[in-house]
């Protein structure tokens, strides 16, 4: 098939914000089912977590009527054994939940690419890669940026000690110092997250490429562009802040509610106040699992133009003359 | 790019205009944007206005008579001309830069009436007035990303649209080697470069300009690419050796622009 020569211009923050809310729009039922799945496998995470409390209370508390020393060994023999297993499971789910997270900026990318692909097609290229690899990249950058942040911190309290013997621990210098350093660590921080921010979608997108490639794909492919990014993820953070905040009300009501009571030092009320903020938080993260099958698909989306929009700047990608398609 | 949406208008002359509008995440950049400006601005106010109560507040003490009510007239005014500021903004900056602020200048988006022309004092006080209604409670981005003309409530009062500015050519001038001005005085005679479309010098400009950018490895092999299926559309059939690809897609660049230049 013959085609037209043209090339695709390079997005500004805001064009690809916008570019992913059409294409979470126009694909909405596709997503949105792809999303439920992915959330539903990490809920399963927390729902078997509750189960495995409730089977080694049961075990500890038929131990005790036991009254034997043998029984509580075998409940915390069975507890362990069972939190192992949990373990397992847990890694397993999460696995799948990435994969099917990675799903969406798969979907999304192949129809910037203006090739588009068959879900069942892409779902079962991703599972032959196997959702290990989802995993193995997800640790990876957080071990990484768990990594950066430690060294950060440390980094930035040399200085603040040193500021701190010299004027004094109160003086306002050592002050400033402080929370000039705090900010720069920051912002730091936030930079080199924004390299590693799309670090799934080469994962999902290019088939010769594994998990530590990957990594280094998103940091090659970011070079120069991080605050561009960092903009792109303000911008779309305020699209979905109404949403964010939704979940936290229950706990934020129940705060406000609840004022009176945290100057009341009775072991009874401290006990209600406990119990009744621990349940507005439990139906806040019960409120976030609906929430966020709507949220993850715009991220996801964001993440897919962001990755071909490096593309198109770093690689020429779109970029074609007459009569030839462009080679992925 | 196809995922932003598009519109097209008749102006009063019935010439049909077709326009790329801002897009939410323009207008959320803008938003962000014009607002830090608006807090700095808010700032140096309040800092004026505090240090000139303080003054006067003392200034009174030494009178006779009762001031005690002074303080709360200053903060009222303070707080009104805090308004002022901040619709004073939008509107002054909309009519002076034809519908754009700072925000809007940086996301490279514009205002305009829906018929086209460029704002004025009314379109741009009206859209003003109605802003805090807008961003209460994110009412006028919800407006904006369900509308089909992605318009807020001031802008539906107003009767204007928010639209891309169309990108004209940047005018980085593009670096063109020695050897490749030497191929392109051949070029004519080796090959038949009446092949060439606009749009595929259109490409070749591009990649010239983005090359720059693009990561070492990538840009030799869309180098190549180009050169390849270039070769392939101006029937050229032997390149001169030691020609780079890159020497090639410039050559051609430029025998391109002399050939349209002696047309004309």
């Amino acid at each position: 098939m013959a085609q037209s020569s043209g090339s695709s211009q390079p997005l500004n923050a805001g064009n690809v914000v916008s570019a992913a809310v059409t294409l979470y729009r126009s694909h909405l039922k596709q997503y949105l089912g792809i999303s439920l799945i992915a959330t539903l496998w990490v809920f399963l995470v927390f729902v078997s977590l509750i189960v495995l409390a409730i089977v080694a209370g049961i075990a500890f508390g038929v131990a005790r009527a036991g009254e034997s020393s043998g029984g509580a060994v075998i409940a915390v023999l069975i507890s362990l054994v069972l939190f192992a297993g949990w373990v397992v499971l847990a890694l397993y789910c999460i696995g799948k939940g990435l994969l099917n997270t990675a799903l969406i900026s798969r979907l999304a990318f192949s129809e910037l690419a203006d090739q588009p692909e068959t879900m069942q097609a892409v779902r079962g290229q991703l599972n032959r890669k196997g959702s290990w690899r989802f995993l193995l990249t997800w640790f990876l950058a957080g071990l990484i940026l768990f990594a950066i942040n430690l060294g950060l911190s440390f980094a930035a309290a040399i200085p603040v000690l040193a500021v701190s013997a010299v004027a004094g621990e109160d003086s306002p210098v050592t002050v400033l110092v402080n929370l000039i350093l705090q900010l720069v660590v920051v912002a730091v921080y936030y930079w080199f997250w924004a390299r590693w921010f799309i670090s799934e979608v080469p994962l999902a997108v290019e088939s010769d490429t594994g998990s530590t490639e990957a990594i280094s794909r998103s940091w090659e492919l970011s070079t120069g562009s991080a605050l561009r990014i960092l903009l792109v993820l303000v911008v779309a953070s305020i699209i979905t802040l109404p949403l964010f905040i939704l979940p936290f009300l229950p706990f934020i009501f129940t705060l406000i509610a609840n004022a009176a009571m945290f100057a009341d030092s009775s072991p009874a009320s401290v006990a209600a106040l406990v119990a009744s903020v621990i349940g507005s938080l439990v139906i806040g993260i019960l409120l976030f699992f609906p929430l966020n099958v709507f949220i993850l698909p715009f991220w996801q989306a964001i993440k897919a133009v962001i990755y071909y929009d490096l593309r198109v700047r770093k690689e020429g990608l779109g970029m074609k003359l007459r009569g030839h398609g462009s080679q992925q | 790019m196809r995922f932003l949406n598009r519109i097209s208008q008749s102006t009063p002359e019935s010439v049909e205009l077709e326009f790329t509008l801002a897009g939410i995440g323009n207008r959320i950049l803008a938003w962000v944007i014009d607002y830090h400006v608006l807090i700095v601005l808010y700032g140096l106010f309040w800092l004026l206005w505090i240090l000139f109560a303080t003054g006067l507040l003392k200034y009174l003490e030494t009178l006779e008579g009762d001031y005690s009510s002074v303080y709360l007239w200053l903060l009222a005014i303070g707080i009104l001309i805090s308004f002022v500021i901040e619709s004073g903004y939008f509107l002054v900056f909309e009519v002076v830069w034809r519908g754009q602020t700072v925000g809007k200048r940086v996301a490279r988006i514009r205002v305009i009436q829906d018929d086209g022309r460029p704002v004025r004092l009314a379109q741009a006080a009206l859209r003003s007035l109605l802003r805090p209604i807008d961003n209460f409670c994110f009412i006028g981005a919800f407006f904006i990303l369900f509308g089909k003309r992605e318009k807020r409530i001031g802008d539906w009062a107003a009767g204007t649209i928010v639209i891309q500015e169309e990108r004209g050519d940047r005018a980085t001038t593009l670096q063109i080697s020695d050897p490749a001005k030497q191929l392109a005085t051949k070029l004519p005679e080796l090959a038949d470069l009446n092949q060439l479309l606009p749009d595929d010098y259109a490409v070749i400009r591009e990649y010239l300009q983005r090359r720059g950018k693009m990561s070492r490895k990538a840009r030799n092999e869309k180098s190549m690419e180009l050169a390849r299926q270039l070769r392939a559309l101006i029937a050229l059939e032997t390149i001169p050796p030691d020609t780079t690809s890159d020497h090639f897609l410039e050559a051609v660049y430029l025998a391109y622009q002399q050939q349209a230049g002696n047309g004309e």
